[in-house]
């Protein structure tokens, strides 16, 4: 009797209980039979087996925020962290800034911003529509990178991305 | 993979538009279940399913473009391919793999259908080649009763060989035979599940021992302790679920295990000598 086609052990595995002719085949035929049960094995274990919390999509942090005279105003924040400091007597109140892992966005004036990271292990690049603005690949302490304007920004610190837009 | 017929859709649509933003979504929908594949199936840790991972990403584009769609699941068949990705990539990464695998299926009719054409043959792994040895041994020395007993104490490793011999010894259809092996495999799902997640805490100790310059006496020992509580995790069918599938005492079960892994052990070291 002729060998099974791969199409029909699929339509068999999916199906969850093979027919007659296929079971008395596969007495016989070590190939088909080592096919599908391997395959349906397979197929249990992944289904019913839970997954690792190793292995899970963490979404990027991203904002949207637009630079005004007093800092900056924001849209949407997500994964990033609100900074805002209690005013000491007598003095202003400091500006808003964005705060996410190792990377601190600060207002500098009304038209620029800068980004502080307290720390680079590897690497890190920070992309402007598409343009690199700024890369470093090796070990450093507190980058600073000064009079950044609007734009749509990618940052990427030791392989975590940031992304965020100024308008 | 929950939804199906959304993956399959778009991997349809993706063969005739080669849209990027259709290849990112089919890559997002399946990196967790091509990362897991090897754990699942094979007990690799996740050293292993980071390397397998990158190897199936490399070639995913040109895999999905192989499907075609005759009536089954996209999941079914994906499962399908993965099996022998991981086979090849099995082979591509052993010194000696020439000598390891050997096709199996030379005559399965069209096996190539809607598979790619290199990994369309079901290969042996090294693991199955460690599993034919020991069934050739035992084949000539012991009844097929006594060797069906040692099959299922180590099912993990003749799960897929043994389901047609324990269905003639027991009498059984296949499925049946299919399910008696799921019914013991489940005797030791919970140790399983307990070696998955010690290798998920190993991993995040490992991490934190990479990155810290000098990581602390604690946690390196903390280290080495699970290494060996994982090695210690034994997935073997329990002597008393044997005896009660087989209708034997459990003294036999044990006698005729013990018999047979002294007889391995003694012939695997005079070869060796």
């Amino acid at each position: 009797m002729n060998c099974y086609s791969t199409p029909d052990l699929l339509r068999m595995v999916d199906a969850g209980k093979p027919d007659n002719s296929f079971l008395t085949h596969i007495r016989s035929c070590t190939s088909c039979a080592h096919a599908y049960v391997s395959l349906t094995f397979s197929i249990s274990a992944m289904d019913l087996l839970p997954d690792s919390p190793l292995f899970e999509d963490i979404p990027m942090p991203s904002a949207s925020l637009s630079l005004a005279p007093h800092g900056f105003v924001v849209k949407h924040a997500g994964g990033f962290s609100l900074a805002s400091p209690i005013p000491v007597r007598g003095k202003r109140r400091s500006a808003v800034s964005l705060i996410s892992g190792p990377v601190i966005l600060e207002p500098l004036d009304r038209c620029t911003f800068r980004i502080v990271i307290s720390s680079v292990r590897r690497s890190c690049t920070l992309v402007r529509d598409n343009d690199v603005v700024y890369r470093t690949g090796q070990r450093d302490e507190r980058v600073f990178i000064s009079d950044l304007c609007t734009g749509s920004y990618r940052l990427t610190v030791d392989g975590i991305a940031f992304s965020f837009t100024v308008e | 993979m929950d939804n199906d017929s959304s993956l399959k859709d778009i991997v349809l649509r993706y063969q005739v538009s080669r849209s990027r933003d259709l290849l990112a979504a089919l890559q997002m929908a399946l990196a967790s279940y091509i990362y897991h594949y090897p754990r699942k199936v094979f007990h690799r840790d996740h050293d292993a399913a980071s390397v397998f991972y990158l190897y199936v990403f490399e070639r995913l584009e040109t895999v999905v473009l192989k499907f075609e769609d005759h009536g089954y699941r996209f999941t079914t068949w994906f499962t399908a391919v993965l099996r022998n990705l991981y086979l090849n990539h099995l082979r591509t990464r052993s010194d000696d793999a020439s000598d390891r695998s050997l096709p199996l299926s030379e005559n399965t009719a069209d096996s190539v259908h809607g598979m790619p054409e290199d990994i369309a043959r079901h290969e042996c792994s090294e693991q199955d080649t460690r599993r034919d040895n020991i069934l050739a041994r035992l084949k000539d020395r012991f009844s097929v009763r006594d060797s069906l007993l040692f099959q299922m104490h180590f099912l993990e490793l003749f799960k897929e060989s043994i389901v047609i011999p324990l269905a003639d010894h027991l009498s059984l259809s296949v499925h049946g035979a299919l399910s008696v092996i799921e019914r013991a495999r489940r005797t030791y799902r919970k140790r399983y599940l307990r070696l998955l997640s010690l290798q998920d805490t190993y991993t995040r100790i490992c991490s934190r021992v990479k990155k810290e310059d000098a990581p602390s006496r604690s946690l390196l020992a903390r280290k080495n302790g699970l290494a060996l509580r994982m090695e210690q995790i034994q997935l073997t069918v329990p002597f008393r679920h044997i005896a009660r599938v087989f209708s034997v005492t459990l003294n036999l079960v044990s006698k005729v295990i013990t018999k047979i892994r002294s007889f391995l052990r003694t012939r695997t070291s005079r070869e060796a000598a």
